[in-house]
């Protein structure tokens, strides 16, 4: 079990990259469920509304920080809240090979 | 089929049709809409006769990967293999063996010697639904009729009442889109249903409901195997899909209804016809055709609980395709 101090070091790194969806996957909206393919493995995954729109901010953000604080302003949420939830979202994304960290474009 | 000139020489005859999609230019006769789509509609595909000798030149015997075998008790029936360059060969002893060029513009088609009109129910199910689904035409295991001009699809597990509601609202006067394989494209111009195979296939217990001149307005019978197979030619033209209708059938159903239902993913990509198919282009145009199709297409759950006779289903599905289609 990670430690929370190796947990808040992981999500710091997350939120100063750039987050893309990996090559490989392709996602579409439903009505309740985003779902996202990996074209690769062939294999469906299903995310509720909100994971759905976080993967949407995410993937039109230039780094995680500003996905946040885009969902932050659109859902009227603290921005630690929003954080935790997103990085939560990332991690797992990542494990699923769905998504993709890189360096954010310099300014 | 070969027909003979004034002179002697054999000319093979050609023959067009229209089916899931395809513009087909046949050397082989099979039944189906004897007219091409309108031009700008649909895709082309030819489809040659040849021996099964020459179908074995062009791929021999275990040069390419089962992607999908189904058996019976007696051993293997239906192999459906698959080679990068050469496409996809289906074949089961009785029926025949067929090619599909990889970019399902070409089927060279060997059918059993002996003729009949067997052959054409693989021709039908898994052959020209393959090259449709390479041209890009999203395949559904559903039936569908045309009401007012437009579609409705019918959408089911095997043996829960597709066909047999599709033929009771023939009776009663819808127009046939499909049996069991619906052809769907997708795009701008919105989700269309395209006429498939000139044949639907209905169970015994059904027609015996229907009177000697319902039987007849099914079309023309071609033989039985287990179900009654009729020639039917279908629409003219692909038709908007205006419903689709989910068929739930059991015990557990309590009373009839029809109920508009947000489509669950999960159970419109489960839909999908040729399941062997998982390269990646197929993959993605298939979520793409579904998410298209829960934005653009009203989805509808038909719960039929034990006792509600087809024909019954069929008047009350009739009413209700009326409104949901206009």
């Amino acid at each position: 079990m990670p430690s929370k101090s190796t947990e808040v070091r992981a999500h710091e790194v997350f939120l100063g990259k750039k987050a893309r969806l990996a090559e490989h996957a392709v996602y579409r909206a439903f009505a309740h469920e985003t779902v996202v393919l990996n074209l690769n493995a062939g294999s469906y995954h299903g995310l509720n509304p909100t994971a759905g729109r976080m993967l949407d901010a995410l993937d039109g953000a230039a780094t995680v920080r500003e996905a946040v604080r885009r969902l932050a302003r659109e859902y009227g949420r603290p921005i630690p809240e929003i954080e935790q939830d997103v990085t939560d979202l990332c991690g797992q994304l990542l494990e699923r090979g769905l998504i993709e960290l890189a360096h954010a474009d310099p300014d | 089929m070969p027909t003979r000139t004034e002179g002697g020489a054999a000319t093979a005859a050609r023959h067009a049709r229209s089916a899931f999609g395809l513009r087909i230019d046949s050397s082989l006769l099979f039944e189906g809409r004897p007219h091409p789509f309108p031009h700008g509609q649909g895709t082309a595909a030819v489809v040659e006769a040849v021996a099964p000798a020459a179908l074995d030149r062009h791929w021999p015997r275990q040069d390419g990967a089962l992607v999908m075998e189904r058996r019976n008790a007696a051993g293997r029936f239906l192999e459906i293999e698959h080679h990068a360059e050469r496409g996809y060969r289906i074949s089961a002893p009785g029926y025949g063996a067929y090619l599909v060029s990889r970019d399902g513009r070409r089927v060279l088609a060997a059918v059993p010697p002996d003729g009949g009109w067997q052959w054409q129910r693989l021709f039908f199910a898994q052959v020209l639904p393959l090259a449709s689904a390479l041209q890009g035409f999203a395949l559904f295991h559903a039936s569908a009729v045309a009401i007012d001009g437009r579609g409705c699809g019918f959408a089911a597990a095997s043996g829960t009442g597709k066909t047999s509601l599709a033929a009771h609202l023939l009776v009663a006067g819808a127009h046939f889109i499909t049996d069991d394989v619906l052809a769907l494209g997708t795009g701008p111009t919105g989700v269309h249903a395209y006429p498939g195979a000139g044949m639907l296939a209905v169970h015994p217990a059904e027609l015996a409901v229907l009177s000697a001149t319902e039987r007849a307005a099914l079309g023309r019978v071609m033989g039985d195997a287990g179900k009654t197979y009729f020639a039917r030619e279908p629409v003219s033209t692909p038709l908007p899909l205006s419903a689709l209708y989910y068929l739930v059938r059991g015990r557990s159903v309590e009373r009839f209804s029809i109920a508009l239902r947000s489509p669950d993913p999960r159970v419109l990509l489960a839909g999908a016809f040729l399941s062997y198919l998982q390269d990646a282009g197929h993959l993605r145009s298939h979520l793409e055709a579904c998410a298209q199709i829960a934005g653009e297409v009203p989805v509808f759950e038909l719960r039929i609980p034990p006792g509600v006779s087809s024909p019954e289903v069929a008047e009350r599905v009739a009413e209700h395709a009326a409104g949901a289609c206009a």
